[in-house]
């Protein structure tokens, strides 16, 4: 399990993320939720340790990593898939999969391969010169093969065209099933709601709902209160 | 095995094409086997500031510093404890290493523009020292009288010598750009926050990549004292860096073909253009500025897919030679997993 015990997080004088408490059990999709700006990003990037709580304690399985380097905590097998471009630009495809590697991965290059055939036409190709659907097949592919214990999603649907969504879904989906645990931070309501077991919807940086994702999506008055919108009308990515 | 006979026919012939185009200059009259031989040096000193400058992306001012310490190491040792070359090259290179390191515990720190002013900054203390520490450099004289490797006495068998430092220099160098390490520092250079969040230890290394590129210039910094026989305090001088700099760009950042190809059109160009005139800064400054406009990439980068049209198989030999870019990752790699999964996940 992870677990989040009253972070306090500042960006310099401004207090981001206050006495913030939250969990993830081990091989479960969160969803994360809440408007812009209520502390989504703040808080992956806290778990990752690129940024230090000055209170509070982050435990991963009982042991504190709230002060470890980033470097340590990726060594745990903790990956984020960061907002935007997210892969290294002048690298090629096959050396941004090759470098994201794990040989104890459930999934190899010829899977990635065989799941986005075309990330295998252009794998000498650098990966600036991928469209932004492509760029996001890669970010999936390296993911994938990273084989993670935690994977952290940063808006991962953002901007993307409907069949991109797909396969992002039908790839968080794998992930799931390979038990492995996902934080996901999304906008896209209808697409978390598909994918998680349990949401957190976080307000000017604390926690103000947790429960079953079935019940957040049944309500629609819970959608309204804390999110301002509502999954009526909407469809779901899968 | 198909596959293994062509690729042994294309080491062949890469070997070959290397041996030959080396061994060229032995025909020449002295002055052009020395001029060559000039060239191999800088190439080698324009080649390790490449692995910072190309493949870390870090722009070094100051890279004239490890290159000169080498020299004066080995001139010191040479003239006037009168040592063995074998203990001058390894003092040579322990001291640029040395150097590299205390100097990137500080400078790798910082980037960009940071970066440049506190290399120059270490170049310029150093120079200074060189330029006035007369007693254990000689000062602005330098030390003269620096004998040259035992066998390698005459203008051609030192050129041989140097020709085989080169050779051995671009093998290293190559293997590290084809290497996961040389992917690791061109994945920093993308994105380091990334590469960390893979696992890898950035500052270990971009400490590492400036470790061996210290070396790799106090290589050749010794190279030049045996060659010259002579040491001042050029060598350390902003001079040198800013040159070394400009073969690089000129070239090619990022490539092995790109900064020796400046190195030669940088050291012919100064020496042949000052024959004919004493203006020969001005020419020079005009042919930068023409290829800095024409082929902001370098020229090596510009002029090697039309040499490989001419040469068409040739060419496709060529360019594995060539071009870290292009370097292959496939299937599993122990070296990575070791690099970026250390603790067995």
């Amino acid at each position: 399990m992870l677990e989040l015990e009253g972070i306090d997080v500042f960006y310099g004088p401004s207090h981001v993320l206050h006495a913030l408490t939250a969990h993830v059990e081990e091989g479960e999709v969160l969803a994360l939720l809440g408007r812009s700006g209520a502390g989504k990003t703040t808080t992956l990037k806290t778990v990752m340790g690129w940024l230090r709580p000055r209170a509070g304690r982050i435990r991963w399985r009982g042991q504190d990593i709230s002060h470890w380097e980033s470097v340590r905590i990726a060594r745990l097998g903790f990956a984020m898939v960061a907002q935007g471009r997210r892969v290294f630009p002048s690298l090629s495809v096959a050396e941004n999969l090759g470098i994201a590697l794990n040989p104890t991965s459930p999934w190899s290059l010829e899977d990635v391969y065989q799941l986005f055939p075309r990330l295998e036409e252009r794998r000498y190709q650098a990966a600036n010169t991928l469209s932004g659907g492509e760029q996001q097949m890669l970010s999936l592919g390296r993911a994938l093969v990273r084989g993670p214990r935690v994977l952290l999603l940063d808006e991962p649907t953002e901007g993307m065209a409907p069949a991109i969504v797909q396969l992002t879904h039908q790839v968080v989906e794998m992930l799931r099933e390979a038990g492995i645990t996902v934080v996901l931070v999304e906008q896209n309501l209808a697409f978390a709601l598909s994918l998680a077991a349990r949401v957190a919807v976080m307000n000017k940086g604390q926690v103000v709902y947790e429960g079953r994702a079935q019940e957040f999506a049944a309500h629609r008055e819970l959608q309204v209160q804390y999110l301002g919108v509502s999954t009526t009308g909407l469809r779901v990515g899968s | 095995m198909r596959g293994q006979r062509a690729g042994l026919m294309a080491w062949g012939f890469r070997v070959m094409v290397v041996g030959m185009v080396l061994a060229a200059p032995l025909g020449l009259p002295p002055f052009y086997v020395n001029l060559s031989g000039q060239v191999l040096i800088y190439a080698i000193l324009a080649l390790s500031l490449d692995l910072l400058a190309g493949v870390l992306g870090l722009w070094s001012l100051g890279h004239a510093a490890a290159f000169g310490v080498a020299a004066y190491t080995a001139a010191f040792l040479a003239e006037r404890l009168g040592v063995s070359w074998g203990i001058q090259l390894i003092s040579g290179l322990g001291v640029a290493a040395a150097l590299g390191c205390v100097g990137g515990l500080v400078v790798m720190r910082v980037r960009g523009l940071y970066f440049m002013m506190l290399t120059l900054g270490i170049a310029q203390v150093l120079w200074a020292l060189a330029e006035n520490w007369t007693g254990l450099t000689g000062g602005a004289d330098g030390i003269p009288g620096i004998g040259r490797p035992s066998p390698f006495i005459t203008t051609n068998s030192f050129y041989v010598f140097l020709a085989a430092c080169f050779a051995l220099n671009l093998l290293v160098l190559w293997a590290i750009h084809r290497s996961n390490y040389g992917l690791i520092l061109r994945g920093i250079r993308d994105n380091a926050l990334r590469m960390e969040a893979l696992g890898v230890a950035t500052f270990r290394a971009r400490l590492g990549a400036y470790v061996l590129a210290s070396t790799i210039g106090g290589f050749a910094g010794v190279l030049f004292a045996w060659q010259q026989g002579l040491v001042s305090p050029g060598v350390l001088s902003v001079d040198t860096s800013a040159e070394t700099l400009l073969m690089v760009i000129l070239g090619g950042a990022g490539t092995l073909g790109g900064p020796i190809l400046g190195a030669v059109i940088v050291v012919l160009l100064e020496t042949l253009v000052s024959t004919i005139t004493a203006r020969w800064m001005t020419a020079l400054g005009v042919c930068y500025i023409l290829t800095v406009l024409g082929a902001p990439q370098g020229l090596y980068p510009v002029l090697m897919p039309k040499v490989a049209r001419v040469f068409a198989t040739w060419g496709r030999w060529f360019g594995g030679i060539g071009d870290g870019k292009r370097a292959r990752v496939e299937g599993d790699s122990p070296s990575l997993r070791r690099a970026t999964h250390p603790e067995g996940h």
